[in-house]
């Protein structure tokens, strides 16, 4: 009779687990999505300079060949240069000083427009030594202010001129 | 005498063993009735179709569902969608981006059924390096979370439409709960709006100068941080409004998080 009545407890304890497992397993109502995304950032600029020399001049142009947005400025520096005026005057180049410098940020791939560098050669017949045109440029990689206008922050070597011009990247992202 | 009393426990298992039939049978229907779902009809004249309520809950970038409005029922897991396709990230292969400036970024969540729902979105941000072929490679802690900056305006997160649940927050990952319940249909407040990768990631660490055989000085800058990659995941949930502090407690494990006057509150 005992073990009926330990047989029937087991029973009982059973079905009360699984009354309560039943109640446990009530199902809400639930749903999800994912999602994930990311972007390198590459911050390498790499410019090459371009230069076809025809008689007493030199036309010059800067292409980025990095990966990232840069600004550039150039200068030639020696003895009786001579700025092609029409090169760059309402174009795309102002000049600040010795420096002319790119009125666009020069995007991955992008080359500049020409600008050309002439020599006096009236002058340089009449001089009576030797001399060197040193042609510089320098490219430095664009850095955002992360505002909405996405303006281009002046590095320390650019002018003041240059950076009133309020130059901008196009608005990216979104729609 | 010993007959008897076995009649008399027999009777009394009996009648235990269908009060417990009878309990079961009342927990499956009170299990039915909280997941809506009805049984089937069907006859030889007249067959009524197998009907359930279910959630659907859509995770929105820039007012797109990222994931294809894929129409799946609860319980079934999803595709992955792609974030961030405007800086050129699809199919895992990333696309690049340039540090300090703004990106329209702007998370949210869609009701894509016809009961309202509350919904937390968990927003992970890290550093990944990449691999040759141009796809995410290894998570690195060479780079800050910090530096990856999803806001909403100046504010670190919409205030005003959403809570976050403190927590269980850490620098890679938060967790925010949607204030107010999605109706039906209805899209929720932008979680934020836009994404910058801080500038500071553009410091230069050296500079390297080689001289050319042409005479040519070349002045190399050396970023330290060049090369690696951000992520941005996101995990939008959804769950029923009736009965919301228990779903809450029992789907999403948490007991500080309280739905009162249709409210989600973090405690």
């Amino acid at each position: 009779m005992r073990k009926k009545s330990k047989k029937l407890i087991v029973i009982c304890a059973v079905l009360i687990a699984l009354v309560a497992s039943t109640t446990a397993a009530y199902a809400y109502f639930t749903d999800y999505e994912q999602a994930l995304g990311g972007a390198q950032i590459k911050l390498e600029g790499q410019t090459e300079i371009h230069e076809e020399a025809d008689d007493a001049q030199k036309t010059l142009s800067i292409e980025n060949t990095g990966k990232t947005d840069v600004i550039v400025r150039v200068a030639a520096f020696g003895d009786f240069i001579d700025w092609d005026n029409s090169t760059w005057e309402e174009g795309d180049w102002m000049r600040e000083g010795d420096w002319f410098y790119y009125k666009r940020i020069l995007k991955p791939g992008e080359k500049t427009s020409n600008i050309v560098v002439k020599i006096d050669v009236e002058a340089a017949k009449k001089a009576e030594h030797d001399f060197d045109i040193v042609v510089v440029h320098e490219s430095q990689r664009v850095s955002y202010d992360g505002t909405a206008e996405n303006k281009v922050v002046k590095p320390d070597k650019w002018p003041n001129s240059w950076y009133d011009l309020g130059i901008a990247a196009e608005s990216e992202g979104g729609e | 005498m010993e007959k008897n009393t076995k009649k008399k426990f027999t009777k009394k298992a009996i009648a235990v063993l269908i009060a417990a039939l009878v309990l079961i049978a009342a927990g499956a229907v009170g299990a039915f009735a909280v997941t809506g779902a009805s049984p089937s009809i069907k006859s030889d004249d007249y067959t009524a179709e197998f009907y359930m309520d279910h959630l659907q809950v859509h995770l929105l970038e820039n007012g797109k569902d990222v994931c294809g409005g894929q129409n799946t029922l609860d319980g079934e897991s999803k595709i992955k969608g792609d974030f961030v396709q405007y800086l050129g990230y699809k199919d895992g292969v990333l696309g690049s981006v340039e540090p300090g400036m703004l990106y329209k970024e702007t998370l949210a969540a869609r009701n894509g059924q016809d009961i309202p729902i509350y919904v937390r979105m968990t927003v992970r941000k890290y550093w990944v390096e990449v691999n040759e072929d141009g796809t995410a490679g290894d998570k690195t802690t060479v780079l800050a979370p910090k530096y990856i900056h999803l806001t909403y305006g100046n504010e670190d997160y919409n205030k005003d439409e959403w809570t976050l649940d403190k927590s269980v927050s850490t620098e890679e990952s938060k967790t925010y709960y949607c204030k107010k319940a999605i109706e039906p249909n209805g899209d929720s407040a932008e979680l934020f709006d836009q994404l910058i990768i801080d500038n500071k990631l553009t410091e230069r660490s050296e500079d390297e100068v080689t001289e050319g055989d042409n005479g040519v000085t070349t002045i190399k800058y050396v970023y330290k941080y060049d090369g690696y990659a951000f992520m941005i995941e996101a995990d939008v949930q959804a769950i029923q409004t009736h009965n919301a502090n228990e779903a809450i407690e029992s789907q999403w494990g948490v007991k500080n998080v309280k739905a009162e006057n249709g409210t989600l509150t973090v405690k």
